[in-house]
């Protein structure tokens, strides 16, 4: 009898399967040429399956970062930790991550283009440590308000990959009673290297915000079945992309495939021409950056 | 040993060389007067007490149909840090005759450009000496601002730029040529400052705890490259009151020889 049920339930998996195989490529079957499943069931599945993955990119990144952070808060001596991380693409951040008693609240919080002194850190790729050691005012009011939190002293550091600036790692205040002590260079230069560090995942982390972003996207067109008016979808990718908040790196890259994919898809002559023209680009920018590689090697 | 005397004539002669720089010849009784120096940074709070009246103009970059172009500022500084730079400056040369370029803030966003800009109008405005506590390490502005500090060399204006301590090199502070760059020390005495003879950054002055204006009115402590060179700045413009006519240059072996002496008192018994 249990052999049974089992081969039953093999055989109602099997079928599943095959179902959920039809689905996907009825999916993707969608995207090339428009037609396909698109039941609400299926559209559905496909969502729930592309959340998922994206989840899955984020999750332990996200998680990585606010051990990282422990840790180096624990080193540093502070009570307060944050990774700001770059809000738009004109000079603007928002609290990312952040650990001590009002994490909760400062998620979220932004902080417009150069101000305070994140946004001057951001700005000007200067670390700095400030402290109000005469505690006569909250120096950094804006975000005390919406926490509650009386900053003293405070230390900010750069996030940096390679020479793009990706976000700011900030400790506040010490372990214990105030007065706290004012941070030192040498803890500046110990920021620095967990920056280093940090940076490195913020980046990925926001790489893998957009791949999600990205499949949120590739769904949505499959689901509302656009694929067929090529022209529209793509004018519809670039909208996207134009409102996308993120590392103008990346758009810009993205964006590149976009007008490629359109260009070449006119026709043999202009896929080629693409391909000689990047070709000589490629050839011509290798040997400038060899010259500036050289230069920064210094 | 016939080498060694060669480098300890050498170095009596660069000695001898040197001893007419001194200090009392170069600042006795100097405070920057009518010198015009340019703070290229956050903005200043003109309304802090110890700032009120002592600012000669303050401007700011505004973007119009994608031109960047600047007009007067009344909107005072929201970061805190060219306030912080302009109470060191005026602590060192408090008659210095001191202008605000601000690109960091509301309408000036801090981007690349802007950086650059704000520069470049410093130099049109006949700048002396322009303080610099900004840098980018994207490679698209190294030729840029090359081609800047270079204008600024013939134009007669001193660039005072602060390092970044951080692995990657920062333009224009690895610049050699024309421009000074400053890295922070622990000391006070902003006139104590020392030289790098052959590091890429030549210069060390006090940045560790600095006490110093703050928006709204009240002081901080502060530590960073960026507070070192203020110090700098307030020096050079001592020197620029003396000798207004200094190519950025001679500045540098005036702020070499003095450095010098300063370090060889530091390392004399009881010094």
């Amino acid at each position: 009898m249990a052999k049974k049920t089992s081969r039953k339930s093999d055989s109602n998996g099997s079928k599943k399967k095959q179902q959920k195989k039809r689905e996907r490529e009825s999916s993707s079957g969608g995207v090339i040429d428009g037609g396909g499943d698109h039941s609400l069931e299926a559209r559905l599945r496909t969502a729930i399956s592309a959340v998922d993955v994206a989840d899955s990119l984020t999750s332990p990144l996200t998680n990585s970062i606010e051990n990282l952070l422990q840790l180096a808060a624990a080193a540093m001596g502070s009570d307060e930790a944050s990774v700001l991380v770059r809000d738009g693409n004109e000079g603007g951040l928002r609290f990312k991550v952040a650990i001590g008693e009002v994490a909760d609240k400062l998620m979220g919080v932004r902080i417009p283009p150069g101000k305070g002194i994140a946004g001057f850190v951001f700005s000007s790729g200067q670390p700095m440590a400030v402290a109000d050691v005469a505690q006569e005012e909250t120096f950094y009011a804006e975000v005390d308000r919406a926490t509650g939190y009386s900053t003293q002293t405070i230390l900010a550091t750069p996030l940096r990959v390679g020479s793009e600036m990706v976000g700011v790692l900030e400790f506040v205040n010490r372990l214990g009673d105030p007065p706290y002590k004012p941070f030192t260079p040498d803890e500046m230069d110990q920021a620095a290297h967990f920056a280093d560090a940090i940076a490195t995942l913020v980046d990925a982390h926001e790489t893998a915000g957009l791949i999600e972003s990205l499949f949120e996207r590739l769904v949505k067109v499959a689901g509302g079945g656009a694929a067929s008016e090529g022209q529209e979808t793509g004018g519809d990718l670039r909208q996207w992309l134009k409102d996308l908040r993120s590392a103008p790196e990346h758009r810009d890259l993205l964006q590149m495939a976009v007008s490629l994919r359109t260009i070449a898809g006119r026709g043999d002559a202009e896929r080629e021409l693409c391909r000689d023209i990047l070709d000589a680009l490629a050839r011509y920018t290798e040997k400038r950056s060899a010259s500036t590689t050289s230069y920064l090697g210094f | 040993m016939a080498q060694s005397d060669a480098a300890l004539n050498a170095a009596s002669v660069l000695a001898d060389l040197w001893a007419p720089i001194t200090p009392d010849a170069v600042w006795e009784g100097r405070t920057g007067r009518g010198v015009r120096v340019a703070v290229v940074d956050s903005g200043i709070d003109d309304k802090h007490p110890a700032l009120k009246d002592r600012i000669k103009g303050s401007v700011e970059a505004v973007v119009q149909g994608g031109k960047i172009s600047f007009q007067p500022s009344t909107s005072g500084d929201a970061a805190g840090h060219g306030t912080a730079c302009a109470g060191i400056i005026l602590d060192v040369a408090p008659d210095a005759d001191l202008y605000s370029v601000k690109v960091l803030g509301a309408n000036a966003s801090g981007s690349g450009d802007m950086f650059l800009a704000g520069l470049d109008y410093a130099i049109k405005q006949k700048m002396q000496v322009v303080n610099l506590s900004l840098g980018t390490t994207k490679p698209e502005y190294f030729g840029p601002l090359h081609d800047l500090i270079d204008r600024a060399y013939h134009a007669g204006c001193i660039v005072v730029a602060a390092a970044n301590n951080l692995p990657q090199p920062s333009f224009p502070s690895i610049f050699s040529s024309s421009l000074v760059s400053v890295i922070k020390r622990e000391g006070g005495n902003p006139l104590n400052f020392g030289y790098r003879y052959g590091e890429v950054i030549e210069l060390v002055a006090p940045g560790v705890q600095v006490r110093t204006t703050w928006p709204g009115g009240g002081y901080r402590q502060l530590t960073g490259n960026s507070f070192a060179c203020p110090h700098i700045v307030g020096v050079i413009a001592r020197i620029m009151e003396a000798y207004p006519d200094l190519t950025p240059f001679q500045v540098k072996t005036i702020l070499y020889a003095i450095a010098r002496q300063n370090q060889e008192q530091q390392a004399a018994p009881g010094g």
